[in-house]
């Protein structure tokens, strides 16, 4: 549920952005029913409003896309033989909130029910909210304020999932990953910055993990 | 409709489910042919990809703060430095209030929201 709630005032302001960029509501919808992945529909918004074609769209949005890639095996690795049937079902759903908040949860109670339940409500309210957005969002323009806050909910969201993942040991796997990220949207670009971002902060994660199992082998 | 968008859309939408579903899917299966073994790699992919979840979420958060920040470096570099330091000002009551908010009662939901419109607010009054 929270996750949800947190979900609807974002796709609102994607819904609102994607308005303002040109798209019908039906094509906004489209979208996040098939995409289901906000930044990159944000991204994808951008690319179609600067005149990108089709398939600089399609392999932007995949790009950015790819680190989904590892949330699936770093879930399982979490969970371990706790890890709920039917990962074809509730894997669809990992998204980068459901994700942290599954990792931040305690392991005992993610199971099947809590993934997909996660997974379905955070997909309704986006779904809801790209509509609402799309539908309502040009009456925004004229709430200066309003429209600042859309424009910032999607940092917010990232913030507080941080906050709700973050414990002492793993404050220098956040920094190498937001200064990595920085260094690699400066000098390149976002998708590139965020992939560059998480692949070191892991690194990080990866170094000390086998720096601490080597120290307890030792004699 | 953009037919083009359309196509772009629905083939991202397979890749994408794809690129969540598939990797989780090999992992699945790996788990269940090694089960109980521990090679010597093996503390480095568990740290991985147990550092995965805070990687991914401090780089979307630098990734999303990163506009607000080039947009204020831009306005004070441009020569006006009181546009600059406004926009960094509203973007620092907008972290500032979704930390508080969150810590608060732990609520992504209205940290989330909290911090929005406080962002909302401050921006409108500093005129950014």
């Amino acid at each position: 549920m929270p996750i949800a709630l947190g979900y609807f005032p974002v796709a609102v302001s994607f819904g609102v952005v994607a308005g303002r960029a040109g798209l019908s509501a039906l094509e906004a919808s489209l979208l996040s029913l098939f995409v289901y992945a906000g930044a990159s529909q944000f991204l994808a918004v951008a690319l179609v409003a600067g005149g990108a074609g089709p398939v600089v769209t399609l392999l932007s949005l995949l790009a950015v896309n790819a680190r989904h890639a590892f949330y699936g095996p770093a879930l399982l690795g979490r969970l371990g033989r706790r890890s709920p049937p039917r990962p074809w079902l509730w894997g669809s759903f990992l998204t980068d909130e459901v994700f942290a908040s599954a990792v931040a949860e305690d392991p005992e109670k993610v199971d099947g029910r809590y993934l997909l339940g996660a997974g379905l409500g955070a997909y309704a309210a986006w779904n809801a909210g790209t509509v609402v957005g799309a539908l309502g969002g040009s009456a925004s323009a004229r709430f200066p304020a309003v429209d600042a806050a859309l424009g910032f909910m999607l940092t917010a969201l990232f913030l507080t999932l941080l906050l709700a993942l973050l414990d002492k040991r793993q404050a220098g796997v956040a920094v190498a990953a937001g200064l990595v990220c920085l260094a690699g949207t400066l000098l390149r670009d976002q998708a590139t910055g965020v992939l560059a971002g998480m692949v070191a902060g892991a690194l990080l994660g990866a170094a000390r993990a086998g720096v601490a199992g080597q120290g307890r082998a030792a004699p | 409709m953009n037919s083009g968008l359309l196509a772009a859309c629905l083939v991202a939408g397979v890749g994408t489910w794809a690129l969540r579903v598939v990797p989780l899917l090999l992992a699945r299966r790996r788990e269940g042919a090694t089960a109980g073994s521990r090679g010597p790699l093996r503390p480095y992919l568990d740290g991985f990809l147990s550092a995965m979840a805070v990687a991914s979420v401090a780089a979307l958060l630098v990734s999303g703060a990163e506009p607000f920040l080039s947009a204020a470096w831009r306005a004070a570099a441009g020569g006006d430095v009181s546009a600059g330091w406004r926009q960094a000002a509203a973007l620092a009551v907008g972290l500032g209030a979704t930390a508080a908010l969150y810590l608060w009662r732990r609520g992504v939901a209205l940290g989330t929201v909290g911090g929005s419109i406080a962002y909302g607010l401050a921006a409108w009054l500093l005129g950014v």
